[in-house]
């Protein structure tokens, strides 16, 4: 009966947390698995893992941190595989964009993710973007737009989109500076 | 101080990042999104405890076939000790004598060198024991299993009986003599060749061919007691059996009458030397030892 009621309690508390982090996790892995297919499974691996490892969360103190962990770990995994077993299948160019990616994973620093006042921060600089830019930016980040659906969208060029982007970045860098 | 290409490289990973970071902003319609894959998680999440009950099953199939195949490897181990027997070899000294107890409740008293091979478990059918050497079987009686002793060239089969088997493999002689009951003895290599012995007679093997003869078996006194009579022997069979008993050989001199026929008694837990020595009492001859098993007589 107890176990009954622990079981549905979880399953509440475990679908709250996918609702809540499914996309995030998505966004932030198909940043450095470029492939859409490949970031969905290896954001639902983790949501298997935590569900059959629910026990788990009792002593985290951040789920979202520890979920980012886990997204990045499993990753990495995929870059490096990617690089050593598969990269003879890939053109120089795309070998040189995934150890860019897989550099940048492995500087990607959780504790960042993690500390105090992070996405509020990170909040008021994208609002703070200006309007043409942040609109660019969101199609691109949370739309899941590319670079070319934005251009035709907006009705101008590939490269004015890439550039709109590249300032958004910076800006929110910027403002970042003091937690970097 | 950087490379060009470090600072570049780095700074592309830190805008890479920020990227990423900013992705784990809440987004409009993030739950929706999330809800309408939700049923993919469940139907992974799903195959994969039908996977695992599965393999839970399989675990205990393999566990059933396990025991299944152990417990047919055991039986037919068990079986296969019926067609492979394994043997407890009985050797009696030489000078001494040795009684056997058998799990059927026969007894056997097996004469000085000689060896009985018994099954460590009787077969369902046939109670069979392998002789080297002489012994004295009181047999305890079972219609349905017969009891068999095997010696080098003859078999002999019983129901219930007393009788004595002589078949020492060293020497030619078989001899069988029945106290009481029937036995059947046979060519082990030719059953056609057979006698069937009633009490007080006795067979023996002359020019290869079982011939039976009235004997009337006196000695189970000596078996009991130890205490070897004989009445007019010719001193070659005794020595003879001095011979097998203790493992000497005898040189026996051209002027010694063999085939005298002599009386008398002796322990046969003596020293072969004074068996000697007590025959020199009844019939007049020389001994001495050449060496540990030759002694020469004139």
């Amino acid at each position: 009966m107890y176990r009954d009621l622990k079981r549905i309690e979880d399953q509440t508390h475990f679908s709250q947390l996918y609702f809540l982090y499914y996309m995030k996790l998505l966004r932030f892995s198909q940043t450095y698995v470029e492939s859409e297919e490949e970031a969905k499974n290896i954001v639902q691996d983790v949501f298997l893992y935590l569900w059959e490892h629910f026990g788990m969360l009792d002593g985290v103190r951040s789920v979202e941190a520890f979920l980012v962990t886990m997204t990045k770990n499993r990753c990495l995994n995929f870059l490096k595989h990617k690089l050593f077993v598969e990269s003879h299948k890939q053109s120089l160019q795309e070998v040189e964009e995934s150890q860019i990616r897989l550099y940048a994973l492995q500087q990607f620093d959780e504790s960042l993710n993690n500390s105090e006042g992070i996405e509020e921060r990170l909040a008021q600089a994208v609002a703070e973007l200006p309007e043409r830019c942040r609109e660019i930016f969101f199609m691109s980040r949370m739309d899941g737009l590319k670079h070319k659906e934005i251009a035709d969208r907006l009705n101008i060029s590939v490269n004015t989109v890439e550039n709109q982007i590249a300032i958004a970045l910076k800006k929110i860098r910027a403002q970042l500076l003091s937690l970097l | 101080m950087m490379t060009e290409d470090e600072a570049k490289k780095k700074e592309l990973a830190q805008l890479t990042n920020i990227y990423a970071l900013s992705g784990l902003l809440s987004g409009d319609g993030d739950e929706s999104k999330a809800r309408a894959v939700m049923g993919e998680l469940n139907n992974r999440i799903n195959q994969r405890s039908r996977r695992r009950a599965i393999r839970n099953n399989l675990k205990y199939a393999a566990a059933v076939c396990l025991l299944m195949v152990s417990t047919w490897y055991v039986t037919y181990r068990a079986m296969s000790v019926d067609k492979v027997p394994s043997y407890t070899e009985i050797k009696a000294p030489k000078g001494q004598r040795v009684n056997v107890m058998l799990a059927d409740g026969t007894s056997v008293w097996l004469s000085p060198r000689s060896t009985l091979r018994i099954p460590n478990e009787f077969q369902s059918d046939e109670r069979s024991v392998e002789l080297d050497g002489e012994g004295f079987f009181d047999v305890t009686k079972n219609a349905q299993c017969p009891f068999i002793v095997k010696t080098g060239q003859y078999h002999v089969k019983v129901l219930g009986t007393r009788f004595n088997v002589f078949a020492y493999s060293e020497k030619q002689k078989f001899e069988a003599c029945l106290v009481e009951g029937s036995v059947l003895v046979y060519n082990k290599d030719n059953v056609t060749e057979s006698l069937r012995l009633n009490p007080d007679e006795k067979v023996c093997v002359e020019n290869n061919q079982l011939v039976k003869s009235a004997s009337r078996f006196d000695n189970e006194g000596y078996l009991e007691s130890g205490v070897y009579s004989f009445q007019s022997k010719p001193l070659l069979e005794i020595l003879e059996c001095l011979s097998l008993w203790y493992g000497v050989h005898f040189d026996v001199g051209r002027h010694v009458a063999v085939y005298r026929k002599i009386s008398g008694k002796f322990r046969q837990s003596d020293e072969v030397d004074n068996i000697l020595k007590a025959l020199q009492g009844a019939y007049a001859f020389q001994f001495k030892r050449i060496d540990a098993n030759r002694i020469q007589l004139y």
